[in-house]
């Protein structure tokens, strides 16, 4: 498969991206290229840098959420639960179950989201457009679903320190009830299409090779992780709200290749379907969030000491990690990106591979550059 | 005076298979996005025309419209060239295909050899299009599309031997004819037909076979430099190529326009249609390989039970064997390859299963 | 429901704090609490064999880094490593404190590879020098970036502040000119959002196409 080394060639180097349909946001990745195989890959990110940890310091607890929710644009529900999370933790509060249980039902609706997204430009790369239709048709039923709830479809700015914001619209759990018989089918429709495409297998398998031991030592978590057949997923091995209580499975890989990466993704999908059944058969009525707590747009402040809250995101561990010395605003807020971690490995997952396997890795890696930058 | 009347007539159909050539490629620009959209749970074009009729023709209008840009460390002529040499050979294919009976520019003795020589041509173009870019990607798709043309060329030649080694004539109209007689050559060589649909795919750049042009990859390929009506006139030659492959499988295995009842025009059209929509299927349907598979798969596989292809109907012309004798070792050949390409998966390993 | 729930195998913060006096005697390390977690405090030059031994130690096994800080605390500097064992499941702060004129710290790329972009990051935005690591160039900031932003001494300027700053004042706006009375008006978004939802049309109040 490879070239014979009596060929005198030349290295290329070349850019892909910042501007490249299959870069995920702006990345550029200088690669050195000797014909189609890829001697060395350096990432450059910092296009996206908005300085979010920085702005944190500055602004109050209620405002920081809305800089949260543009960290990883597409799953939002997901990045304010650890902010949430890392306040109550300080302020030692209870959140009530109905609010817990809004909130598991919410973020796995948004993990859903996120892999079907995942999903629709992963075919995109790989050269089918049908993919991302389909992958995005079942997004929009759930974002029509988060409208409902929060008024917007991405930026929600719901989920706070006590519980969640206000409680949902009558309306909403049936047609969430109504929604998951067409969400199953919708994720049997895109079954059909790639996981056992044999053209997407032939493209993915054995790329992008990386194995447990390494991938913890880079700090890769999520779904990329766990199909390198490493259990670690957080709503199991360090339970937070009412996960204990549900019964879903944790999805493994085996090789550690990018069609396995893809393969638990889709996986996920399905135990998250199971997860909201459940939530939803459990929704207890009740408050949403702690009585007492002062209502925004009062201060909140948060009491000295410090705290690293962290949640299962749909790219990984989503971790933050809080210094308050009083006051209505943090000292420090570092934001551990999930992404940020995943993008690390990227060179060592693409020694010895072509051009065209570089953009299946990238793909499957599932990077949003939102996080990556902050 | 005759010369005259001879260049006028000539004139007269050229300007003719022009137009309709034009006319095809737009109803399938049209028809590409209608299926597609279909597929994709979406209407396609709506507004333009009715149920977007007319969205061939807007497109073809803005990219007039459009300014010509050039890079400016571009090796100009090459640049200007290329484009019309992609496109030419596209065209000019079209002389020697017969829609009917009668509707034909210019029948040659010698049809096929001329259709296959003149459709390479376009390797020409797009490699001059892709090195006088002097853009690094549009060289890697060059580079990759020179490889693909070469690789399935061969498997392609074998096919088409084999046919005109059935029909005993070289003459387009003559096979068609031949198989009037005979019965469609899908009854009698399935397997060349199958190794026929996978090389014209890989000639024309479609998916599955369309790495080298692909936009999530290399950005268009050669392409990429390329606005306006320049990038229309590769357009214009990648459906234009896909209806005439189309059409020559429908010429070389499906009987081209014979059928009962209906007029044979219609026949014709109908039969490419099916043939152009399994195209499009396929698009909707299939990521892209890779190249290096790509060219495995052409070079390991293809040529081989081309080969073995083309033996089987020299064997069976020798000996003069009845023709269902050619069809059952054809079938053989078939069921032989499919389990080549199944041994041959050999990235198909068991999916990894659920952990608790 | 408390916010976290100790897994089973997880030792508890008491026997965690033990062990680790026990392991790391020889360093002479600060112990802390955070909310949930135990924080271990050394010195800056000392931190990469601490890291080494709470990385090799079979009883902690700590192979899991889950994010390096850096904090600034005007009168020290600090960087702050969370760990995990994925095997024994227990965490852990670790905190290396050093003095902000001579910002150095050993780097420990060499025991968790994941460290290699964080390290990068603190050092940028904090002025931080992390020796033995092999590629400290910029990561996020770009060529001209304020040196160690995330420095408590660089201020966030107010948008005013911030225009100023760069050069751009606030225009007065100039009065718009008269539209000809002639031409029809082209609706606002308000007004054409209004005029849509008292048609009937709009997001959520249509039926949700099925499938």
């Amino acid at each position: 498969m490879l070239i014979k080394r009596e060929f005198e060639t030349v290295e290329m180097p070349i850019n892909v991206g910042p501007q490249h349909p299959s870069t995920h946001g702006v990345l550029r990745l200088v690669m050195t290229l000797d014909g189609e195989q890829i001697v060395k890959v350096d990432p450059v990110i910092g296009y996206l840098h908005r300085a979010v940890e920085k702005l944190s310091e500055n602004l109050r607890y209620q405002n920081i959420p809305h800089l949260f929710d543009r960290l990883d644009y597409v799953s939002a529900f997901n990045n304010e639960w650890p902010l949430a999370m890392a306040q109550e933790r300080l302020l030692g509060l209870e959140v009530p179950p109905r609010g817990e249980y809004l909130r598991v039902i919410l973020c796995e609706l948004n993990r859903i989201a996120s892999h079907f997204l995942f999903f629709g430009a992963f075919g995109h790369d790989a050269g089918t457009a049908t993919s991302w239709m389909y992958g995005f048709r079942e997004r929009e039923r759930i974002q029509r679903l988060f409208e409902m709830v929060s008024g917007y479809r991405m930026m929600h700015d719901f989920v706070v320190p006590g519980g969640v914001r206000e409680d949902v619209p009558e309306e909403f759990v049936p047609a969430l009830r109504a929604l998951l018989p067409v969400l199953w089918q919708g994720l049997g429709d895109c079954n059909n299409l790639l996981t056992e495409n044999e053209v997407l297998v032939t493209r993915t398998r054995d790329i992008g090779v990386i194995t447990g031991e390494e991938a913890i030592s880079y700090g890769l978590s999520g779904p990329s992780l766990r199909a390198s057949g490493v259990r670690e997923d957080l709503r199991l091995t360090e339970p937070y709200s009412v996960y204990p209580d549900l019964d879903f499975d944790v999805v493994l890989g085996q090789h550690g290749d990018s069609y396995d990466r893809y393969w638990v993704r889709m996986q996920e999908v399905a135990q998250s379907l199971r997860i909201v059944e459940q939530a939803l058969d459990r929704l207890p009525g009740g408050l949403v969030c702690t009585p007492g707590l002062p209502k925004y747009p009062k201060l909140l402040k948060l009491p000295v000491g410090e705290t690293y809250a962290r949640a299962e995101n749909p790219r990984g561990e989503f971790g933050v990690y809080l210094i308050s010395t009083g006051g209505d605003r943090p000292y420090r807020l570092k934001i551990r990106a999930p992404s940020f971690c995943n993008l690390m490995a990227l060179p060592r997952l693409m020694e010895g591979h072509y051009l065209a396997d570089a953009i299946m890795i990238l793909g499957s890696l599932d990077v949003v550059m939102g996080e990556v930058d902050r | 005076m005759d010369l005259l009347v001879t260049l006028a007539v000539l004139t007269l159909q050229i300007v003719l298979l022009f137009n309709v050539v034009m006319f095809i490629v737009l109803a399938l620009v049209w028809l590409e996005r209608k299926v597609l959209g279909r597929v994709h749970q979406r209407m396609g074009p709506m507004r333009v025309g009715p149920h977007g009729t007319l969205q061939s023709l807007a497109d073809g209008i803005k990219l007039l419209l459009k300014e010509d840009l050039a890079p400016s460390s571009a090796e100009r002529f090459a640049f200007l060239l290329a484009p019309l040499l992609v496109f030419a050979p596209s065209f000019l294919v079209f002389v020697a295909i017969p829609f009917t009976r009668d509707i034909v520019v210019r029948n040659l003795a010698l049809g096929l050899v001329y259709f296959v020589a003149v459709s390479s041509l376009s390797t020409v173009g797009m490699v001059l299009a892709g090195w006088s870019s002097s853009n690094k990607y549009a060289l890697i798709g060059a580079a990759r599309t020179a490889a693909q043309l070469i690789s399935y060329e061969i498997p392609l030649v074998l096919v088409v031997l084999s046919v005109a080694m059935l029909g005993g004539t070289l003459d387009l109209r003559g096979l068609v004819e031949s198989q009037g007689q005979a019965g469609p050559y899908v009854l009698w060589q399935p397997l060349g037909a199958l190794i026929f649909i996978m090389a014209a795919l890989a000639e024309v750049f479609r998916p599955p076979f369309d790495i080298p042009v692909a936009e999530s990859e290399v950005l268009g390929g050669p392409m990429i430099e390329y606005s306006g009506m320049r990038w229309g006139l590769f357009f214009m030659a990648e459906y234009g190529n896909a209806f005439a492959f189309s059409a020559l499988f429908v010429l070389l295995f499906l009987g081209g326009w014979q059928g009962p009842l209906l007029p044979p025009i219609l026949w014709f059209l109908l039969k490419t249609s099916a043939v152009i929509l399994v195209f499009f299927w396929m698009r909707a349907a299939m990521p892209r390989l890779r190249i290096d598979q790509l060219m495995g798969f052409a070079w390991e596989v293809l040529l081989p039970f081309a080969f073995l292809n083309l033996f089987l109907t020299g064997v069976v012309q020798l000996y003069r064997w009845p023709l269902w004798s050619l069809s059952l070792l054809s079938l053989t050949g078939l069921l032989a390859l499919g389990y080549v390409v199944e041994r041959g998966r050999v990235t198909w390993r068991r999916s990894p299963s659920l952990a608790s | 429901m408390p916010a976290l729930s100790p897994p089973p195998g997880h030792l508890t913060a008491e026997a965690l704090q033990a062990l680790l006096g026990e392991v790391l005697a020889v360093y002479d390390p600060e112990f802390s609490a955070s909310v949930d977690e135990v924080v271990v405090t050394v010195e800056a030059p000392r931190v990469l064999e601490t890291a080494r031994l709470l990385h090799d130690e079979p009883r902690l096994s700590f192979d899991y880094l889950r994010s390096l800080s850096g904090v600034d605390w005007t009168d020290r500097l600090e960087v702050v490593y969370h760990l995990y064992s994925t095997a024994h499941r227990h965490r852990l702060t670790l905190k290396a404190r050093t003095p902000v004129d001579r910002p150095q710290v050993p780097s420990v790329v060499s025991i968790w590879r994941g460290a290699d972009w964080h390290e990068r990051e603190a050092a940028e935005m904090y002025g931080l020098t992390f020796e033995g690591h092999p590629n400290l160039v910029e990561l996020l900031l770009w060529e001209g970036a304020p040196v160690a932003p995330q420095r408590k001494d660089v201020p966030v300027l107010s948008l005013e502040e911030f225009w100023k700053d760069m050069g751009l004042e606030e225009e007065e706006e100039a009065p718009a000119p008269e539209a000809p009375a002639a031409a029809p008006r082209r609706l606002t978004a308000r007004e054409q959002k209004q005029r849509l939802l008292a048609e009937g049309g709009g997001l959520t109040s249509g039926p949700v196409p099925s499938e």
